[in-house]
């Protein structure tokens, strides 16, 4: 229970035990209780004040509860039904105890007042005057004998015989006194009182009129005695009228009983006057004690049903956040009934989800973790990895299978196989190889070669199913490939370069003696020979020399594709190069036309420029030989900055517009001894491309896809710019 | 049943509202003076009671009356509040006696009776303050102003309970004066 609950219900009981204490009392004042009568007005203004308060009380709780209804609180609606029944179960059998109370409160205090009994106490109270009435005239005759008697006793001579009159009539006060009032003479039988008690004004009138009084005393000594005043009749005119005041006592029962026929007389007389007030008064205490008793059922019904429905509210409160996501709310248990216990067991509830939420929370975390970490250990790796669900769609790529397959990979996530190779045809072969015979397959490895717009590629392919649970739905089939082209090309150069080494070693030898043979015989034999034979002689050995020559031409190339290379990089501009190498060939060529589009914002690099130029010397060369047979040729170069797949380098493309490469050989181009050209040693390209791979770049052909003709690519890396260098350099200061 | 407590309660709603819009009792101070005699101050005022119907038929049913006349003398000052000197209380008990039919006038202050054979006896009676002792001249400023009010009441309080809740808005009980005011001399 809160502080101010508590509050309010220490208030209500203290209010309640106080008004009912009251209603007692006012019910004893009602009753001639001395004790509480003076309470009376007090008591039935707090009762006031304390229904007014109640009422209040009642008002507040209503208004309360409207409101919770209104907001739709839970445990309004129960709270209401509560508060009219409870309200209803106390109100009605209180309201029926009103209404037969009532019909007894008016006939219980009509049947006080009897008719017979009134008649019976007026009666009494007659019959008591009557009784005192035949004693009284029988003292007023004999008050008025004694008054005859005194008329020839003088003023002087009354003290002395006053006593023997009181004494002789039984008087227990005998005054004589003047008309006026006056004293003359008094005797008392009681011994402590010397002052006789005068007769008022009215009596005195009275006797002055000549009449004589006699009548009942009250209040001498608290007892009923019976005073007479009669005239002493005056025997000379002229003499003073005097008076005779006599009080005479009634025996005790005769007082007894007067009393007591007077007290109960008043009594009755009283109640009967206030019969009209006393109903008015116990109707009034009856409607106080039933608005009391229905505003304390009301409260309380209040009361209680705020309370019953508090735990309800406390657990909709909680079920509301709990839905909302907060855990921790535990609710107060201020109960031991079934309710307490029901809220314990929601605490005990929200813990356990607690707890699980957070386990949740921690195991997906890790798993956050995990996931983050194959995708970090996925994205560095320089191996390909396509991961497939068990309907083929492409569930997860890391970023080297894009670079590899050369494919937007991360935009064909979710998506199925066949829509991969709609969109990227040349990646059919390796699909199809992927797809057949997924679901029977076990670990399998493959080597796949794709022809793609660079050219052929070997990727080496292997693939497993992994379950990642019981179920038969969660089955992933994960795809692992790398690009062995350069490996494979890396092992034919080496082969190439090896047989090179040893054809330029093994022919190279020979062929100066030969060529010395040849010119010693010729000028040995030439002069002593006929002219027809010396004509032979010579042809045949110049043939030879010639012949030797073309194979020193021959094993000198082949000496320099196999010779280690000996590169001396330096920073250059790649454009100043590239127009130097454009301007000699237009030079040696004015009918050539070569289109420019170099980029001016290309950065240094770290390159042998000298090799670089035997590199662009090389593919002019290519492309001039390959529009030689064409009139009207076109021969464009241009260099550009490009950014793809988050790696800067620099693009040279040599454009013509010759006939294009065979695509039977446009992925060994590059290869010794493979050319379009019916003269050549085949090996211009070769070395082309051992002189890129060896500035750390990648050179590839392609036929033109808008027109004629075929494209000589180079991308030289940005990583060997100066400026790179610079960034690494002063990285590497800032570190230390 | 029913119609008989409908009866009843119309019947104790119709009393009330006759006891409420009934003519009102009245008291009055007619005059109130005081008189040095010796070394005392004596007052003497006559206040007139004319007690309604109704208060006088509960006087007859023997419901006793309680009549209180205060008096009051306060020093007159020019700036600050009037201190009194003088709070004095005289309580009279009137009753009516059924055996001798006559009505009895009690002071409650001396607790000494009068017995009146007639109802306008013991009022006169009850009003008349005849050389009541204020207090000595001995014990007051001779330099000083003094002014002595007067006002007498029925005392509802004193009333049986049940009458009490009608008495308190009836004007028929409403018996109160207005205070008189006379300069102590």
């Amino acid at each position: 229970m809160k502080q101010s609950g508590r509050l309010i219900f220490i208030s209500g009981i203290g209010l309640f035990a106080f008004m009912l204490i009251s209603l007692v009392m006012m019910s004893e004042a009602l009753q001639n209780s001395a004790l509480f009568e003076r309470l009376y007005s007090g008591l039935l203004l707090f009762i006031t004040i304390g229904l007014v308060a109640l009422t209040i009380l009642i008002t507040l709780n209503f208004r309360r509860l409207s409101r919770q209804l209104r907001k739709r609180i839970p445990g309004s609606r129960m709270a209401v039904r509560m508060v009219i029944m409870l309200s209803a179960l106390s109100v009605t059998p209180v309201m029926i105890v009103y209404y037969f109370s009532l019909d007894f409160l008016h006939q219980g205090i009509d049947n006080w007042f009897d008719l017979e009994f009134e008649q019976a106490l007026d009666d009494s109270l007659e019959l008591s005057r009557l009784a005192l009435d035949l004693r009284m005239k029988e003292i007023l005759k004999q008050s008025e004998q004694i008054a005859d008697e005194f008329t020839e006793i003088s003023n002087v001579a009354v003290p002395f015989e006053i006593d023997d009159y009181r004494i002789r009539v039984g008087a227990e006060e005998f005054t004589v006194m003047t008309r006026q009032g006056t004293l003359i003479a008094s005797s008392t039988s009681d011994r402590l009182s010397f002052v006789p008690t005068p007769p008022h004004g009215a009596i005195l009138f009275q006797v002055q009129q000549g009449s004589s009084y006699i009548g009942l005393d009250t209040i001498r000594n608290s007892e009923l005695s019976i005073r007479v005043v009669v005239n002493v009749p005056a025997l000379e005119i002229g003499e003073g009228a005097r008076i005779i005041q006599a009080l005479f006592p009634v025996t005790p029962r005769i007082n007894e009983l007067a009393r007591n026929v007077e007290s109960s007389y008043i009594k009755y007389k009283e109640l009967s006057y206030l019969r009209e007030q006393l109903k008015i008064s116990f109707i009034m205490i009856l409607t106080l004690v039933l608005l009391f008793s229905i505003f304390s059922a009301v409260w309380a019904a209040f009361y209680s049903a705020q309370r019953l429905a508090a735990p309800i509210r406390d657990l909709a409160e909680g079920t509301r956040a709990i839905t909302e996501g907060d855990y921790t709310t535990q609710l107060p248990v201020t109960r031991n009934d079934e309710l307490g216990f029901l809220v314990a067991s929601f605490n005990q509830m929200t813990r356990k989800i607690g707890s699980a939420r957070d386990a949740v929370r921690r195991s997906k975390e890790e798993a956050e973790a995990q996931h983050t970490y194959l995708e970090a250990v996925l994205g560095r790796l320089s191996s390909g990895v396509l991961v497939l669900d068990r309907n083929k769609k492409l569930r997860t790529a890391n970023i080297s299978s894009g670079k590899i397959l050369a494919a937007d990979i991360n935009a064909m996530i979710g998506k199925p196989l066949p829509e991969l190779v709609h969109r990227y045809p040349y990646l059919d072969k390796l699909i199809t190889s992927i797809s057949a015979d997924l679901d029977k397959r076990g670990d399998w490895r493959e080597q796949i070669t794709l022809f793609g717009a660079s050219g052929r590629q070997i990727l080496m392919c292997s693939g497993t199913s992994l379950s990642l649970s019981a179920k038969v739905e969660e089955k992933v089939y994960v795809v692992v490939f790398d690009d062995i082209t350069a490996l494979v090309q890396g092992q034919r150069d080496a082969a190439w370069s090896e047989m090179a080494r040893r054809l330029a070693h093994e022919i190279k030898n020979p062929l100066t003696p030969i060529k010395l043979a040849a010119e010693r015989l010729r000028h040995k034999y030439l002069n002593t020979m006929e002219a027809d034979q010396a004509d032979t002689l010579n042809r045949l050995t110049n043939t030879i020399v010639q012949q030797v020559e073309t194979m020193k031409d021959m094993v000198n190339t082949f000496a320099e594709y196999a010779r280690s290379p000996t590169t001396s990089p330096e920073f250059m501009n790649i454009n100043v190069l590239i127009q130097e190498v454009v301007d000699l060939y237009s030079t040696l060529d004015e009918q050539s036309k070569i289109e420019m589009q170099l980029a001016s914002d290309l950065p240094n690099i770290k390159a042998d420029p000298d090799r670089l130029r035997q590199v662009f010397n090389n593919l002019l060369k290519n492309a001039f030989d390959a529009m030689s047979e064409q009139s009207n040729t076109q021969l464009a170069v241009s260099s550009k900055r490009v950014d793809k797949t988050g790696v800067d380098f620099i693009e040279i493309r040599i454009r013509d517009t010759g006939p294009g490469i065979d695509k039977d050989i446009i992925g060994n181009i590059f290869e010794p001894y493979v050319t379009t050209k019916t003269k050549g040693t085949g090996l211009g390209l070769a070395i082309v491309k051992k002189i890129i791979e060896e500035q750390g770049g990648i050179v590839w052909m392609e036929n033109n896809s808008d027109s004629a003709g075929a494209s000589a690519v180079i991308r030289l890396p940005m990583a060997t710019t100066e400026y790179t260098d610079n960034m690494q350099h002063q990285i590497a200061q800032n570190v230390s | 049943m029913l119609k008989h407590r409908i009866f009843a309660t119309v019947k104790a709603l119709a009393f009330l509202c006759i006891a409420v819009n009934a003519q009102a009792s009245s008291v009055s101070v007619d005059f109130a003076t005081s008189t040095l005699v010796g070394e005392s101050y004596q007052v003497d005022a006559y206040i007139e009671y004319n007690f309604d119907d109704e208060v006088l038929t509960a006087l007859a049913h023997g419901i006793a009356l309680r009549i209180d006349i205060y008096i009051k003398v306060k020093r007159e000052r020019n700036w600050l509040w009037d201190p009194v000197v003088r709070d004095e209380t005289l309580s009279f008990q009137l009753e009516r006696h059924a055996l001798s039919d006559h009505y009895l006038l009690t002071d409650l202050n001396l607790n000494q009776k009068e017995q009146f054979q007639y109802l306008d006896e013991a009022l006169r009676s009850l009003g008349s303050i005849n050389d009541h002792f204020l207090f000595d001249s001995s014990t007051i400023d001779a330099n000083a102003t003094y002014v002595g009010f007067i006002k007498s009441e029925l005392d509802i309080e004193s009333l049986p309970p049940p009458m009490r809740p009608i008495a308190y808005i009836s004007p028929q009980w409403q018996a109160e004066s207005s205070w008189y005011e006379w300069l102590v001399k």
